[in-house]
């Protein structure tokens, strides 16, 4: 039937108004009507084809965890072998005293890391995470390492803080570990360097 | 005399060829070892040290994983537990308590990550297991929870409800905080109103009562039930519920800190606020259309009113805002909105439609001539519009046009928000076909949940490319490392063979041999004259040189017939010669002791010598493992090589899918133009027979240009 049909002065409002909100309640634009029939309705045709494509690619990208892991293994064997190895970890408290910034490390006098936070990245140490700060290689012998915290103290005034530790490099691979802790007894951040 | 001095020199030197030695070899002596031991003080067995390394070093995997999850890096936080459970067989079984504060079961903490991630089926596989093992409520009422949520994003919606089902209300009011309790009221309530395509369950009350006040999903629940309400033909009730919503005041979504963060609430509260003024929006429109349904124009103009003209809806709301007004007989007003529709650049079927509706109100207001301007302007509109969507299909079916459509993976923007600007620059890339625009019409298919699943898809799949690649890239470099190292290992060798380093300790050895027999003579002897210091040494050889002297002179005197020399000074001589003798006897017992102690640091160090050139001569003599690294490297080379092809395939199909779903779409756009312009042609011939048939004595024919445009002009101007 035609829109304008000879009746059309007395029913096309309603007529307009009825097709049109039909069209509304049944359409899904926005995430509210996502899985409405009518989407569901064109998605049918589609969906067992683009399911097995999902699938293939979740398989895929499993495969490439689990290929990453075994890139990462021969990534550290080959380039920091045990013998060589030392790996220094950043670790940190609640933050009620320090809010860090930056923080940079030196080996023996030689600077090999400085890194800047980002917001995600102090959520996730406050939460429990360790950052692997810095991997790298060193000859066998004694060292020393040292490092320079950056950042907000108590009362939000500008903090810099260093630590520092000698440690002897075997020939197993060396861990060390800086942590952030507060001392609620101090009213201060304490910075410590150990060996893992 | 001098041999004390000797083994002094002897000691040194061989103290420089160790140190040599130690240099070439990267081994590290087990002294070493124990003496770090006794500067850590520590007492403990090697077994239990090497447990508590183990410990610390899982620990620290673990951390690692914690570090990346919390950041929303979930490759990452999946690759290093995969390292930590190849490195820690069945290590997260002995995650250290403390790392289990907010109730992070390592192995839940595992499927969420999968899940988050997008392995469904390896998270489905970890909440299952937990569920069959673990029972503590904590973790079950989560490995629930997140079951559910993997079902219901495999689309699974009877298993996700089920899953849900679960979950009793005390252990959610227990173990989950409001942010995570909203998410499960709000899915179960999709799940029951709309997706398992049952009867709306009298529950959705429940659910919503149950809501916290300012979760967006509050928003959501209450505009599904009252479409659910609509769809019913309970009207009046479903615009109680809309009319609620519509005047919910805007409100701060509170940020939930805890560990499933990552995983059940990941907008910002920038994004949860577009997303309420969002639907907000639709709810008004929503209640707008039922109240014109409902013969109430006056009220469905006011509500009308309140829809933002920016928003996603506002082209639909300008519809409706002129048929309200056109009801209450203000056609003017009518004309008005849907002259600003009309105008507006982009070919939504709103803005289309506008023609149509104004066509009308012209008509009503006894206007056939406009009427009729408009059908015709209408009609050109709708050809423009058919032949821009011809070209569109031409583009879509380009490669490019998809790829394009991806998020530059070096910004942190997300799919939506890129794809939403691309689409946008994309339609106006048609402007050449004025007034035609596609970025309404891309934008439309844009936020279908399929295409974006499919972009998402096709995003994921690019980032593999790029991962793979890079890999493929590094493994190319680690091969010439490779054959550097072994070309720098062949020179050390030589150069080591040529400085005949490794026939020193030998011969040092032979000499210590030597000297060690001297002193066993000496204390056999008890011989005190050889471990004299070199200065008596010295003094004792003038002494006897002295003795000497005397006796040819006292010889030459007698020859001569002379007196002899006085006894004084055969005497003077003796004394002296005695009181070293006696000296070097008095010293006997410390410097024997100093000399053995010497020896016996001269044989622990030559011991350390040895010892390293063990390890030196070990390292030469092993076979080098080159070639078995080069093989790993080649091995891995070739998977990367399998997965790049893999992925390769997977996008091509990708690609494919979603240049079918521009397709889809523009079909269905172009059908509706095409019944457009059918209208537009029969509403012509229609008013052009009714003005025949009511002016047989007209002169002017309706399709010419009127003589008095001003009226049209007016209305536009309103």
């Amino acid at each position: 039937m035609s829109f304008y049909s000879e009746k059309a002065s007395k029913n096309i409002p309603l007529h307009w108004c009825i097709s049109v909100l039909i069209g509304f309640l049944l359409s899904a634009s926005l995430n509210v009507n996502a899985q409405q029939n009518t989407q569901k309705n064109t998605q049918k045709s589609t969906q067992p084809a683009n399911n097995s494509v999902t699938e293939q690619l979740q398989q895929l990208r499993k495969e490439v965890v689990a290929l990453n892991r075994d890139l990462f293994v021969l990534e550290e064997d080959l380039l920091f072998p045990s013998s060589t190895q030392v790996v220094v970890y950043l670790s940190m408290d609640v933050g009620t005293y320090f809010n860090l910034d930056a923080v940079e490390l030196r080996i023996d006098d030689n600077v090999v890391t400085h890194h800047l936070y980002t917001e995600k990245q102090i959520q996730a140490l406050f939460k429990g995470g360790v950052q692997k700060l810095h991997v790298g290689n060193l000859a066998q012998g004694e060292h020393q390492l040292s490092a320079f915290f950056i950042g907000k103290g108590p009362q939000d005034r500008d903090y810099k803080r260093a630590t520092s530790i000698t440690f002897i490099k075997t020939a197993e691979a060396q861990s060390l570990e800086l942590s952030i802790i507060d001392s609620s007894l101090k009213q201060q951040p304490i910075f410590e360097a150990v060996e893992l | 005399m001098l041999k004390w001095f000797n083994a002094l020199s002897y000691f040194c030197f061989v103290l420089v060829v160790s140190a040599l030695i130690s240099t070439q070899s990267s081994a590290q002596s087990s002294l070493q070892r124990s003496a770090k031991n006794n500067i850590k003080g520590n007492a403990q067995s090697p077994l239990q040290q090497a447990r508590e390394t183990n410990s610390v070093h899982l620990e620290k995997a673990y951390q690692q994983v914690l570090y990346e999850y919390y950041q929303g890096n979930f490759s990452l936080a999946l690759t290093q537990m995969a390292i930590l459970e190849q490195k820690f067989p069945n290590g997260l079984r002995h995650i250290p308590d403390f790392l289990r504060a907010n109730q992070v079961e390592p192995e839940l903490l595992k499927g969420g990550i999968s899940l988050a991630y997008g392995l469904d089926n390896q998270a489905a596989d970890i909440f299952l297991r937990l569920l069959k093992k673990n029972t503590a409520p904590d973790v079950t009422a989560y490995s629930w929870l997140l079951l559910g949520k993997t079902y219901y994003q495999k689309r699974q919606f009877s298993d996700a409800a089920q899953a849900f089902q679960k979950i009793s209300q005390d252990n959610a009011e227990e173990f989950f905080d409001q942010s995570t309790r909203d998410n499960w009221f709000y899915m179960q309530s999709q799940l029951h109103g709309f997706l398992l395509d049952q009867q709306p369950d009298p529950n959705n009350i429940k659910w919503l009562e149950q809501l916290s006040g300012d979760s967006i999903y509050r928003n959501y629940v209450q505009y599904n039930q009252a479409l659910a309400l609509l769809q019913k033909g309970q009207n009046q009730q479903a615009m109680t519920s809309l009319f609620v919503l519509t005047n919910s005041e805007n409100s701060f979504i509170r940020r939930w800190m805890n560990w499933s963060d990552p995983i059940l609430n990941a907008t910002d509260e920038q994004d949860v606020e577009a997303e309420r003024d969002a639907i907000r929006d639709r709810a008004n429109l929503t209640l707008g259309y039922t109240l014109l349904q409902n013969d109430k124009p006056h009220d469905a103009f006011r509500v009308f009113e309140k829809i933002r003209t920016d928003g996603l809806d506002s082209e639909a709301a300008l519809l409706g805002y002129g048929w309200a007004a056109a009801k209450k007989n203000d056609l003017q007003i009518a004309l008005a909105i849907w002259q600003r529709l009309i105008h507006m650049p982009q070919n939504s079927e709103y803005t289309l439609e506008a023609y149509l509706a104004s066509a009308y109100a012209y008509e009503k207001a006894f206007a056939p001539r406009q009427s009729l301007q408009v059908l015709q302007q209408g009609l050109n509109r709708f050809e423009q519009a058919l032949l821009g969507l011809n070209q569109a299909v031409q583009k879509v079916n380009q490669r490019q046009f998809i790829l394009d459509l991806l998020p530059n993976a070096n910004k942190q923007q997300t799919v939506d928000d890129d794809v939403r600007l691309l689409l946008d620059d994309k339609g106006q890339s048609f402007k050449s076909l004025k007034p035609f625009n596609t970025g309404q019409l891309f934008n439309s298919v844009a936020v279908t949940s399929e295409f974006r699943a499919g972009l998402s898809a096709l995003e994921q799949s690019r980032d593999l490319q790029q991962q793979l690649l890079e890999w493929q890239q590094r493994m190319q470099q680690y091969h010439l490392m490779l054959d550097e190292r072994q070309a720098e290992r062949l020179k050390r060798a030589k150069q080591i063979s040529q400085n005949r380093t490794l026939e020193q300790l030998p011969a040092l050895q032979i000499k210590r041999d030597a000297l060690a027999q001297i002193i066993d003579m000496a204390k056999h002897q008890q011989d005190g004259q050889i471990f004299m210091s070199l200065q008596s040494q010295q003094w004792l050889d003038r002494v006897k040189r002295s003795e000497k002297r005397l006796g040819t002179i006292a010889r030459l005197k007698t020859q001569l017939g002379q007196l002899p020399l006085k006894d004084n000074y055969q005497r003077r001589v003796e004394r002296v010669a005695g009181r070293l003798v006696w000296q070097a006897s008095e010293a006997y017992s410390a410097n024997q002791w100093q000399a053995q102690k010497a020896l016996n640091q001269l044989d622990t160090e030559i011991t350390k010598a040895q010892q390293r050139q063990q390890k030196l001569l070990n390292q030469l003599a092993a076979k080098p493992d080159f070639a078995e690294q080069k093989l790993r490297v080649s091995n891995l080379a070739k998977l990367i090589d399998t997965k790049i092809a893999k992925n390769n395939g997977l996008q091509d199909v990708l690609i494919s899918q979603l240049s079918n779903m521009f397709n889809q779409f523009i079909q269905v756009h172009k059908q509706k133009v095409s019944h457009y312009i059918l209208q537009a042609k029969l509403a012509m011939v229609r008013l052009n027979d009714q003005a025949l048939q009511k002016d047989n004595d007209s002169s002017i024919p309706l399709n010419q240009e009127p003589a008095n445009q001003a009226s049209t002009n007016e209305v536009d101007q309103l």
